[in-house]
């Protein structure tokens, strides 16, 4: 890392924005501790630690991925996201407190490896009931890793920001495999019934909430592309399942007489009306990549309206869209020949 | 968000949003039946006066309790020694009876079809690592 980057930027916000998840991160252990201690009176403090860390920050996760879909539906929950990389960084910490204590307890005790002895000393791999419920942990441990080291600003810049959030929605992968660590793991030994509706609590809350947020955001984006399609001066004509193959959709808009072409999966409008006798070029088909009249046989590409040499007819043509499967024309014309970039669907 | 990651995170949800009820329900499936007796610890314990058989190891001392008019047959387990593994289960005639937890003695209680057909064999398991750490066999 440069010297141009600090380690943390802080300020009053973040500073408080800590504090409260220290204070309710230490609120959570001392709690679950002593509901532990009232409930199981023989717990040992390994176990306690790992049952403590393992839950705080399974916890922590759905916290962190319901922030992202609340801001999108509600902006009043936008201070949530402002410091989220410190609850990222927070929650790998926790969970590797409690990989750690895992992996002392469980594999430190024999003669291999305890990394060595997380792989191989459970190897019912295709077993549903048996399956090595530590490993989906350690992987989903892994991301967490990838995720902290890369948190800062440093690597947002250097990756590139596109590379950046590509690498972090890993975290979704790292979710499931944690769904699957609880459900195969701890409830399968203590079969417990809050843990299964817990587990299947938040699965719905995180599940839902996402794609919530993803359905009204598509709406968001598409009424966007209408309103700006209508803005610049477009018209709907039709869904795109409406015009055949290498046929056209003959329409008139503000007094231009236009033929709506679908071939190879994309669009493209010229003039209706062909330069050699005037015949209705839209009743015509797409034959060998070229717009053919019905009348004569005269033939112009669809993308500028231009006759194949030797011939020189050209045709007008028309700026198209297909915006959620529909067809958008904007009657303007331009100068017979022009090419215009053809609406791919 | 670009657009095209807005849509790859929409489709991995929508992906999610199948398969992981789907888990969800296959784990819940699977699941061991509960056990409903209670692992009784030293100090919990009214145990039986009568001992039919006893078996010992480097680690524990399992004792067959005969009933008596107040309880039924039991199965008492001393562990000696501090288990090495956080999760052992008792499995009585391969069925899936209690755990084990501290070190001291826990009872099982044992009904009239749970010692029905001798031999009677206990195996003591590691449910994480599926290692079966002890194995004794009674016979009447």
């Amino acid at each position: 890392m440069s010297n141009t980057y600090t380690t943390v930027q802080w300020n009053r916000q973040k500073r408080r924005y800590d504090k409260i998840m220290v204070g309710g991160m230490a609120l959570y252990l001392l709690v679950f501790s002593l509901l532990q201690l009232r409930f199981y009176p023989n717990v040992t403090p390994e176990t306690l630690i790992i049952r403590a860390t393992g839950t705080l920050a399974f916890l922590m996760l759905h916290i962190i991925l319901c922030i992202g879909p609340l801001t999108r539906l509600n902006h009043r929950f936008m201070p949530l996201l402002y410091n989220r990389r410190h609850l990222g960084v927070a929650t790998f910490l926790v969970g590797a407190t409690h990989g750690l204590f895992n992996l002392v307890q469980f594999h430190s005790l024999g003669y291999i490896d305890p990394l060595v002895s997380l792989f191989i000393s459970n190897t019912h791999y295709l077993s549903w009931q048996d399956f090595p419920f530590q490993v989906l942990g350690f992987f989903a441990l892994l991301i967490l890793f990838l995720m902290a080291a890369t948190s800062h600003d440093f690597w947002l810049k250097n990756l590139s920001p596109a590379t950046w959030k590509k690498l972090h929605m890993l975290v979704y992968l790292a979710y499931a495999l944690l769904v699957l660590h609880v459900m195969l793991g701890a409830v399968q030994l203590e079969q417990s019934l809050s843990w299964i509706g817990l587990t299947g609590a938040g699965l719905i809350l995180i599940v839902g909430l996402h794609l919530s947020a993803a359905t009204l955001e598509k709406k968001r984006l598409l009424a966007q592309a209408q309103a700006d399609a209508i803005l610049e001066g477009f018209f709907e004509i039709c869904q795109v399942e409406e015009i055949a193959e290498n046929r056209a959709k003959m329409v008139f808009l503000n007094g231009e007489n236009i033929a709506v072409f679908k071939y190879k999966d994309s669009i493209s409008a010229v003039n209706n009306i062909c330069r050699h006798q005037h015949g209705p070029i839209g009743e015509g088909k797409i034959i060998d990549g070229c717009i053919t009249c019905p009348w004569h046989g005269y033939q112009y590409y669809p993308q500028n309206g231009q006759s194949p040499p030797p011939f020189t007819e050209k045709l007008e043509t028309y700026d198209v869209k297909v915006v959620n499967g529909k067809v958008w024309v904007n009657p303007a014309p331009y100068p017979a020949g022009t090419e215009r970039p053809a609406a791919i669907f | 968000m670009k657009p095209e990651l807005r849509h790859i995170h929409r489709r991995i949800w929508q992906l999610w949003a199948l398969l992981l009820p789907l888990s969800f329900g296959l784990a819940v499936l699977v699941l061991p039946t509960k056990v409903t007796q209670p692992v009784l610890y030293d100090q919990m314990a009214v145990k039986t006066s009568k001992i039919e058989q006893t078996q010992e190891t480097d680690w524990l001392r399992v004792q067959i309790r005969a009933p008596d008019e107040m309880m039924p047959r039991q199965l008492q387990i001393v562990l000696k020694k501090p288990l090495k593994v956080p999760v052992a289960q008792v499995f009585w005639q391969n069925v899936y009876i209690g755990r084990l937890g501290a070190k001291g003695t826990h009872y099982f209680l044992l009904d009239s079809s749970q010692v029905a057909n001798p031999p009677y064999h206990l195996d003591i398991r590691d449910p994480i690592n599926k290692a079966v750490l002890q194995t004794i066999t009674f016979h009447p």
